[in-house]
């Protein structure tokens, strides 16, 4: 259901603020909010081991 | 005025009685006809969810004017190939785990089922969120689905626990939950779904449809025809749009876009940032001239 991920960051402050991955092989954007349910499902397969979150790119500038 | 008064007190608790979102399937911002994915959000605010070795099921809109009374629409809930089924539910999580707990709470609805008589299950299930205390389940009542082409009107009365003492974490909520026969086909209708407080089930309570659809909103947001558009000099300029969402949403939502036509977009659109009340969406130019991307986008902050 989950694959793909990898943060990114705001590109007008630099902050690591959501994860694109892939829902379902729909690219999707899933905010780092602990109220969204997709976040805690993502976070719960990372715990479990069964998915990683790729880092976020630097900052081009 | 006396009217108003007269059908709040006959209520029992004014309006907004029905705790269930989008109960007369009025609402449907995802399309209005689903296969057998698990889970598949259905009409607004209502998911299915399976599990078994093979399933072929279809679950739509249909129209329902002159069949079911006031209903506009109805819900049909169609299988036609199944085994080895081990769950097949449709279910509504209600916002707040609070919600009628400690006292009765009586669900009604209409339903029937052209092909033959069913039975399904009804039962609750309080949900205390991320962090919180284990779920409790009400127990499951049975209901007889007719059979034909009269719908018959359903209810049943559930005892719902306390939840003092219980500790409350994120997203917590009240699930509806409907068990579809596990055997067999069925091509079971659904329509004026309410779940209320007391032992006494009443007159569905028709909201007007701006009123479900933003009910609906808070939970799901579809916005179609977006565009995020600038004249620039040359690639890799970044144009981003704010977007005001149209109700607040439960969370920061899930955001996916489709429908995506571009013009000197070598990235986007993308995400820069999603929160309960607005999104911003950002592209990265090609070359120069005029870079926009037009796109539709669902944004979902669902339990």
């Amino acid at each position: 259901m989950y694959s793909n991920a990898q943060y990114l960051r705001d590109e007008l402050n630099g902050q690591v603020d959501m994860i694109r991955l892939d829902i379902n092989g729909i690219t999707s954007f899933v905010p780092l909010d602990p109220a969204n349910t997709d976040y805690q499902r993502i976070m719960a397969l990372v715990e479990d081991g069964k998915l990683t979150i790729a880092p976020a790119e630097e900052p081009t500038e | 005025m006396t009217n108003a008064v007269n059908l709040a007190s006959a209520a029992g608790t004014g309006f907004f009685r029905n705790k269930l979102i989008n109960g007369g399937f009025d609402v449907w911002q995802r399309g209005t006809s689903f296969s057998a994915t698990t889970p598949v959000f259905t009409a607004d605010r209502w998911f299915v969810t399976h599990a078994g070795s093979s399933l072929s099921a279809t679950y739509s809109r249909q129209d329902a004017v002159g069949v079911w009374g006031q209903a506009k629409y109805y819900i049909r809930l169609a299988r036609t190939a199944g085994s080895g089924m081990t769950v097949h539910s449709f279910t509504q999580r209600i916002e707040g785990v609070e919600t009628l707990q400690d006292g009765k709470a009586t669900f009604s609805f209409d339903c029937r089922d052209l092909t033959g008589a069913q039975t399904i299950g009804v039962r609750l299930v309080q949900n205390f969120g991320s962090g919180g205390s284990a779920d409790v389940t009400i127990a499951s009542q049975s209901v007889a689905v007719p059979s034909g082409s009269s719908p018959q009107r359903r209810s049943v009365t559930f005892d719902i626990p306390s939840i003092a003492g219980k500790t409350i974490g994120t997203s917590d909520y009240l699930a509806l939950i409907i068990d579809l026969p596990l055997g067999g086909n069925f091509q079971i209708d659904l329509a004026n779904a309410q779940l209320e407080v007391g032992s006494v089930a009443t007159p569905f309570e028709r909201r007007l449809y701006g009123q479900e659809l933003a009910l609906c909103q808070r939970y799901y947001t579809l916005l179609a025809s977006q565009l995020v558009y600038s004249y620039v000099t040359g690639s890799s300029y970044i144009t981003i749009n704010n977007i005001a969402l149209p109700v607040t949403m439960r969370a920061s939502p899930t955001v996916a876009y489709s429908g995506v036509s571009t013009n000197l977009v070598s990235a986007g659109p993308s995400t820069n940032t999603a929160t309960a009340t607005s999104l911003r969406v950002s592209i990265t130019s090609s070359g120069a001239g005029y870079s926009y991307a037009d796109y539709t986008v669902a944004l979902s902050a669902e339990l």
